[in-house]
């Protein structure tokens, strides 16, 4: 009895606790999913959508790798697995995180690291919380705990241990509210229709879908002597770790700087180069020789698809002859023969010509293309035919912002392809 | 790491655990360990002045007891004193001496000038500077015998919960209860964790709401007109009162999880009916620490000075005179000070004569509507006084004041803040921020008659259960805190 009686006050005090969980579940749930997206959206597929130890490539890097690499195209091509767990932003000092995480739940073949958060992102005091979006995801264990506390100021621990108190300030808000828990329910229905299985499209790669106009000018890089980034020996020291950590675990990285970084930074690049060669590390300029057309990219920081297709098929054939594995040469003369040069965009008058330039004319007769137009966000027009590799309209108006989406696909060959041109006129 | 910080809930909760599961008389080993830790945590320097103020005060308590004769009491005693109040000045009032021996200078065409010195600001020394004093005093005059454990005197120094803002304990109030506290207890652990939560509760969803309007009024004195200019007064007044009176209410709560019982620091000073009355309500250590170690030392002194009530009105002003400088080294805050020092005299000085017009008009003192408006009358004098005490300078207090008489700019459209966010929040915020300061004010005008903390848990579980949740759920959807606007609280300053 009197045990009974002691046990009491524990007892009530769990189920006010239980209760508690109980109420602000539902917040908590809602603030898990639709909290931290930026940046966030693959991780919970890479701890709950892929098995352990069956990843072969890894793609780390920043908005960069994620709009250059095109994991479905290198997998088809050489019959691997590989995932881009890039986020837009990302500098090394988040990297070095998620690639531990990756060294913790995977043993991939190798893992490309692409350059550019060795050179830019924010430095190590200005990352935020949502930086390390790939925590919230990750499994509940005392590693998280104690990550938490390495990573995280005092508010990002409350959010941390108090999901629900996630943009707190909206939940006085009626309408946020019903937004963010509309929003949550949608996510839940997607994965109940995908049976509970985490999707990632196109497994992390994002299309950057706009190419750039033709008269954009080509940025001009001044080569500087001394290297010029702060803290680029930080910088160095978290890459050099990294090495280490690969090296100990048995694992093949490259260094690979995508077509669309013009590095400036020549006497920061001659360190990296340096300490990559000392770890026997590839440093790979990719694209390096290649022309640079607007086609390719749609900034200083993105490729397009078209552009990525070049550079994820470049990328396959480099990494077979490191791994010394087979390319499927059927499915590389296929993407071969869809690769485009470059794209003119001519106006007479009222009259608009946009022309994809294909490496191979000839390809495009039997090729599926769409393409759709719209002038200040309303769409005025929509064509779609094979092998039409130009498209010619009437422009509504002589003024205001005009938007052109193309897409071509092919099903029988897996073969989808989406890009984008925009340009403005004035009166 | 502060009350209102997360990283302190973490921390304070390894402390609790760790405090039962030693046996009792460790307890105060482990309190005096965690203390300096969580002092170290602010920044590891503050913990060389507070050990240099404990051993100081330590080594003066001793001397002060084994002296034979008074004469080497009082050095020692003076030793203490001249030590701890000249670090005090050294770390607080020493660029204001500057200033003002700057200006003696000026005034003598000298063209010399001492330069400013850019000093580390301990935070709580205020606060444990004036607790050791007492406690040299207290040895001196024999009230207490001096602590012969340097260790268990530290932990009395330094006991976590009120080292930063006090409540400003007694050396035979404290100690004996760190060295030997109480077991511990489910209903005492539970109310103390309710009163955690009120506090959370004044400082996260109405204090810190009342410091954006005060902040943003006070920040520009100049574009806003009389009626939100007294608004933003009005906010200040609130807003110190809800801030200081929940970090007590933390610390308070806190401290009686261990099982040790601090002063209560507040008593709803905004219902007192005259200002003496307010000063016996409001920051209650510090005023009993004033009155017995400043006010009755002075009064004893001139007791045989007359006329009596004369002599009595300038200890008073002496003694609000450094209540003022204590709380910072300002002249605004002096004349904060004076002007509290000079209510009070008013007051003492037209009492008889207040008595006797009060009989004649056959006004009833004791009426609800004299009791109100005496309350009213008093908040609005303490609120006159709190410009000085928020203002950055006499100039910018006497321009608020100038605006707000004269009514500046005023129309009565310029009174309802919610048509515009220029008092610093928006509609949803202000709305919250009124409806939540209303809750509290009606909660505090019950507590006069019931204890709340005794009627709710006179209440079926259910029912506590429920109420527990709602101040939950009120602290972390309502609260300012994270993305939102973090304000500190106010009183870290002195």
């Amino acid at each position: 009895m009197q045990k009974h009686q002691k046990l009491k006050p524990w007892l009530r005090s769990l189920l006010f606790v239980g209760i508690l969980l109980v109420l602000t579940a539902p917040f908590s749930t809602i603030a898990l999913l639709t909290a931290h997206e930026k940046n966030g959206n693959f991780w919970p597929y890479f701890y709950r959508g892929v098995p352990k130890n069956t990843l072969d490539i890894v793609y780390m890097g920043n908005s960069h790798s994620k709009t250059t690499f095109i994991p479905e195209v290198i997998d088809r091509l050489l019959g691997i697995n590989s995932l881009q767990v890039s986020t837009v932003g990302e500098s090394i000092y988040q990297t070095q995180f998620e690639f531990k995480e990756v060294l913790h739940y995977q043993d991939p073949k190798l893992i490309i690291l692409e350059a550019n958060p060795i050179y830019s992102g924010s430095p190590s005091d200005e990352v935020k919380s949502w930086n390390y979006s790939f925590f919230y995801a990750m499994p509940f264990s005392a590693r998280k705990f104690m990550n938490a506390h390495r990573f995280f100021g005092d508010d990002d621990l409350l959010k941390f241990y108090l999901p629900f108190i996630s943009y707190h300030a909206d939940w006085k808000n009626p309408d946020q509210v019903r937004e963010r828990a509309k929003k949550a329910l949608e996510l839940l229905k997607q994965w109940k229709k995908a049976e509970w299985q985490i999707e990632l499209p196109h497994k992390g790669y994002e299309n950057y879908l706009v190419s750039l106009p033709l008269e954009a000018e080509q940025e001009i890089y001044m080569e500087s002597d001394n290297c010029s980034i702060a803290d680029f020996e930080k910088r160095l020291e978290i890459t050099e770790a990294m090495l280490q950590a690969a090296e100990q675990d048995g694992q093949q990285v490259v260094i690979m700087e995508t077509p669309q970084f013009v590095n400036p930074f020549s006497d920061c690049r001659d360190q990296l180069a340096g300490l990559a060669e000392r770890y026997g590390v590839a440093y790979v300029s990719l694209l390096d020789n290649a022309p640079r057309p607007p086609l390719w990219f749609g900034d200083d920081e993105h490729m397009t698809q078209f552009g990525a297709l070049i550079a994820s098929v470049e990328t396959a054939q480099y990494l077979a002859e490191t791994l010394d594995i087979s390319i499927n040469k059927e499915i590389l003369a296929l993407y071969q023969r869809y690769f485009f040069r470059d794209y003119t965009l001519e106006r007479e008058g009222d009259r608009v010509t946009i022309t994809l330039i294909p490496e191979d004319p000839q390809a495009m007769a039997d090729m599926n293309i769409a393409w759709y137009a719209t002038h200040k966000g309303e769409s005025f027009l929509e064509e779609e035919e094979i092998g039409m590799v130009s498209l010619r309209f009437t422009l509504p108006e002589t003024e205001g912002k005009y938007f052109i989406r193309t897409v071509m696909f092919d099903p029988a060959i897996h073969y989808y392809v989406r890009g984008g041109f925009t340009f403005v006129l004035n009166k | 790491m502060t009350f209102n910080s997360f990283s302190f809930y973490l921390f304070f909760i390894t402390v609790v655990v760790v405090n039962y599961v030693l046996p009792r008389r460790w307890r105060w080993v482990w309190l005096l360990l965690s203390s300096y830790v969580f002092y170290g945590l602010s920044d590891i320097r503050f913990l060389l002045i507070l050990v240099l103020c404990t051993s100081i005060t330590y080594t003066a308590g001793r001397m002060i007891e084994k002296s034979a004769d008074e004469r080497a009491k009082k050095r020692w005693l003076s030793v203490g004193l001249v030590s701890i109040v000249g670090i005090l000045i050294l770390f607080k009032y020493l660029n204001f001496l500057l200033e003002i021996f700057n200006i003696f200078l000026a005034s003598l065409e000298t063209g010399w000038a001492f330069r400013g010195i850019d000093l580390l600001f301990p935070i709580g020394i205020s606060f444990y500077s004036f607790q050791v004093i007492s406690y040299m005093l207290d040895v001196h005059s024999g009230k207490i015998t001096a602590e012969k454990h340097f260790l268990q005197y530290a932990s009395f120094v330094a006991f976590f919960p009120q080292l930063l803002i006090g409540p400003i304990e007694r050396y035979g109030q404290l100690k004996p209860q760190l060295t030997n506290p109480e077991p511990f207890d489910w209903q005492r652990f539970v109310d103390s964790l309710v009163r955690i939560g009120w506090g959370l509760f004044k400082k996260f969803v109405i204090a810190d709401r009342l410091a954006i309007v005060a902040n943003t009024v006070f920040a520009m004195p100049d574009r806003f007109s009389s009626p939100k200019l007294a608004i933003g007064v009005l906010a200040f007044s609130f807003q110190i009162y809800l801030d200081f009176s929940a970090y007590c209410d933390i610390a308070i709560g806190s401290a009686r999880i261990l099982g040790v019982n601090l002063t209560e620091n507040f008593n709803r000073p905004y219902f007192a009916q005259s200002v003496i009355d307010f000063w016996r309500r409001w920051h209650i250590s510090l005023s009993n620490w004033l009155r017995d170690y400043v006010f009755l030392k002075l009064n004893f002194k001139h007791r045989r000075r007359k006329p009596r009530s004369l002599w009595t009105g300038l200890d008073v002003m002496t003694t609000f005179l450094v209540s003022g400088l204590w709380h910072g080294a300002n002249w605004t805050f002096v004349v904060w000070g004076l002007l509290h020092g000079a209510y009070q005299t008013i007051e003492l000085l037209t009492l008889k004569g207040r008595e006797k017009l009060a009989k004649r008009l056959r006004i009833n003192r004791k009426s609800a509507i004299n009791k109100t408006a005496q309350t009213l009358f008093t908040f609005l004098l303490v609120s006159f006084a709190w410009i000085f005490f928020k203002a950055e300078s006499i100039n910018q207090a006497f321009m608020i004041i100038r605006s707000i008489f004269t009514l500046e700019g005023t129309s009565a459209a310029d009174a309802w803040i919610f048509t515009d966010s220029s008092v610093g929040l928006d509609r949803l915020d202000l709305a919250t921020m009124l409806i939540t300061l209303i809750v509290y004010l009606v909660v505090e005008f019950a507590q006069q008659k019931h204890n709340l903390l005794v009627v709710i848990n006179s209440r079926p579980l259910w029912q506590r259960w429920i109420i527990y949740y709602v101040l939950f759920f009120a602290i972390t959807i309502f609260g300012f805190y994270g993305e939102t606007t973090v304000v500190d609280f106010v009183y870290f300053q002195f």
